[in-house]
């Protein structure tokens, strides 16, 4: 007897890793590194397409794979932009890694920011810690295509002047007029900082947001959500107007694994990037 | 429609291992009944309910799924052609109920999926309940199958009734070890059917469960009150047959390393904890939620039906007496 015929014939590919170069290695603030990756085969160069906000997973040879959000923007291709805190197994043998050094990508994965449903509008662009490392996708590609948007604001609140990730690349925005970039630590203790100093909804006094059109994107981690929707909120700013990147703890990022499970969501498919309207009904999404 | 008498049923499994890898339940010393090869021996006919279901075949326990030999990347996939024989219709339930998981929004798991390929199904319908612990009728199912399997069997004493499901049951029926059935035989089957239906008394009323957590009338206190006698050894998802949660590690091997996955459970504490430490659910009470509103409430919104099939594994596995059927019963007393 045969066996059955196969009902999808192009499932080789979403667990097998393809090989990438690490091209360079860019320090960030201490424990943080800005890699840039290139696919060994120009093949898997030129068809890899991804939207702001989407992830890829990492292999490092001979220890692990784990869940990486991608920092470039689709509008500058060939060149992949992983931003890695040194955390665990995976990130610390990355560490290790020099110049030259291949890895395993797969993906990307997941759903993104929007820009079709974003263009066209003003936004809000809120970042919190290392969740500046997946926003930074998103707000260099709108940047790359200035034209199409709206008032752009990006606020981006760290825990002290050491840890502003990205610190010198985005104090070249403080110098534009077509955006407005405001910059919070939650503490001073030296009282160099010449921004604002306080947490990062601290920020919204003085803005004004036109909450028919203002979409705002949202990345930072969990205790940021909850205050800065409820700011979103109290401006008359719809929930489907909100999109939020979520972190989980995601093994397949196709899934399968159950471990990044939010409600009746997987956040690695559905997310990372989600409508809050669609998940505020979640008691544990957020 | 065919029947095949008792005896012969050995036969006619070494007869379809000359083409295929034949498993049927068997006990591990003889403390579990497990999904084994026929080769092991040591098939005596009985057939039960297995201590962990059907989906071993499919989902096992541990699988290499990558191997890389100086970062020469390679896939395994198991595409064998096998035999499950004795599957209860529970388990084959879950099995299609599994296919629509594995294969969601386009993606399909490569390693389920060329296992479930190279698999043909017999199913072994239940005249009474295999345990006292069976509530498939409560969970919208039937102590034996309308369609969906590859041959259906009905116990009549010495022999079996056996009817096709697919072209592969045809095959199979065509075996010289079956025999032509009597002009009775049909009339047996609605028989034993209905006994089947009126045999089974576990009653714990899934549906209003589900309508109770739809309603959000289980609160945290509910959940973490129930928990505290969770004792997180994963027991009831290991044996249930449509949990399909694993965990990715890689592993040396001799030339290279290789990628397994391994049966994994939303009731460890480890299975939600990210790197940063942050455990988005951190409480017992919160993972057993998880584990029951999966199945009684989100399952219900992806798929349109629950993903309990009411085979009460969780239900005998569990030493502390949190299986469904408890769970049910406590979301109705609510």
């Amino acid at each position: 007897m045969e066996s059955r015929e196969s009902i999808n014939k192009d499932i080789d590919l979403i667990f097998k890793p393809n090989l990438a170069r690490i091209e360079r290695i860019l320090p960030q603030m201490e424990g943080h590194r800005l890699f840039q990756l290139r696919f060994v085969d120009e093949d898997a160069v030129n068809a890899f397409a991804h939207k702001p906000g989407q992830f890829i997973e990492l292999t490092v040879f001979g220890v692990g794979e784990a869940p990486i959000s991608i920092s470039s923007p689709p509008s500058r291709p060939g060149i992949i932009e992983i931003c890695v805190r040194k955390a665990g197994s995976v990130t610390g043998a990355l560490f290790e890694l020099q110049k030259g050094d291949h890895v395993g990508l797969r993906g990307p994965f997941g759903h993104g920011f929007p820009l079709e449903t974003l263009k066209g509008k003003d936004l809000l662009l809120v970042a919190g810690g290392l969740g500046m490392a997946p926003l930074r996708s998103l707000f260099q590609a709108v940047l790359d295509d200035r034209k199409n948007y709206g008032d752009i604001v990006l606020m981006y609140g760290a825990r002290n002047p050491d840890d502003v990730l990205f610190k010198y690349e985005l104090l070249g925005l403080m110098n534009r007029t077509d955006l407005k970039y405001l910059l919070s630590v939650d503490v001073d203790d030296e009282g160099i900082w010449r921004q604002y100093v306080g947490v990062v909804t601290g920020l919204f006094k003085g803005v004004q947001l036109n909450s028919e059109n203002t979409f705002c994107a949202l990345c930072g981690p969990p205790i940021m959500y909850r205050f800065v929707i409820e700011e979103l909120l109290k401006r008359d700013i719809p929930k489907e107007q909100v999109f939020v990147s979520l972190e989980r703890m995601m093994k397949c990022g196709v899934g399968k694994c159950g471990h990044c499970a939010i409600g009746e969501y997987y956040c690695c498919t559905d997310g990372p990037v989600f409508r809050y309207s669609d998940i505020s009904h979640i008691k544990e999404a957020i | 429609m065919k029947r095949i008498r008792k005896d012969n049923v050995y036969p006619f499994l070494k007869e379809m291992e000359e083409t295929r890898d034949v498993y049927c339940p068997q006990w591990l010393n003889d403390k579990d009944l497990l999904f084994l090869p026929l080769g092991d021996g040591k098939f005596d006919g009985y057939i039960g309910k297995t201590t962990v279901s059907a989906k071993s075949l499919l989902f096992p326990q541990t699988e290499e799924i990558i191997s890389f030999g100086k970062e020469i990347v390679k896939k395994n996939t198991d595409s064998r052609n096998t035999l499950a024989f004795g599957i209860r219709p529970c388990e084959m339930k879950a099995i299609e109920f599994t296919d629509r998981f594995m294969t969601r929004e386009g993606i399909t798991d490569p390693h389920y999926q060329s296992k479930r390929e190279g698999m043909i199904s017999v199913v072994v319908a239940c005249n009474e309940p295999p345990s006292d612990t069976c509530f498939c009728l409560d969970a919208g199912g039937k102590p034996y199958l309308d369609d969906g399997f590859d041959m259906q069997l009905f116990d009549a004493g010495d022999y079996y009734i056996a009817v096709s499901g697919s072209k592969e049951g045809d095959e199979m029926l065509s075996s010289g070890k079956f025999e032509q059935s009597d002009e009775e035989d049909g009339k047996r089957v609605e028989d034993i059917k209905k006994r089947s239906l009126e045999s089974q008394v576990r009653k714990p009323g899934m549906k209003k469960a589900i309508e109770t957590l739809k309603n959000g009338k289980a609160t945290n206190e509910f959940w973490e009150n129930l928990a505290s006698r969770c004792i997180n050894c994963g027991g009831c998802v290991y044996v249930c047959p449509t949990c399909t949660c694993f965990n990715v590690y890689d592993l040396q091997s001799s030339d290279g390393y290789s990628r397994y996955r391994s049966w994994d459970a939303c009731l460890h504490a480890g299975f939600t904890m990210e790197t940063s430490g942050h455990n988005p659910r951190p409480t017992q009470g919160s993972r057993l939620a998880r584990r029951h509103e999966h199945k009684l409430k989100f399952d219900v919104i992806n798929y349109g039906e629950s993903g309990c099939m009411g085979c009460g594994r969780c239900s005998d596995a569990c030493p502390v007496g949190l299986g469904a059927i408890e769970i049910i019963e406590e979301l109705n007393n609510l």
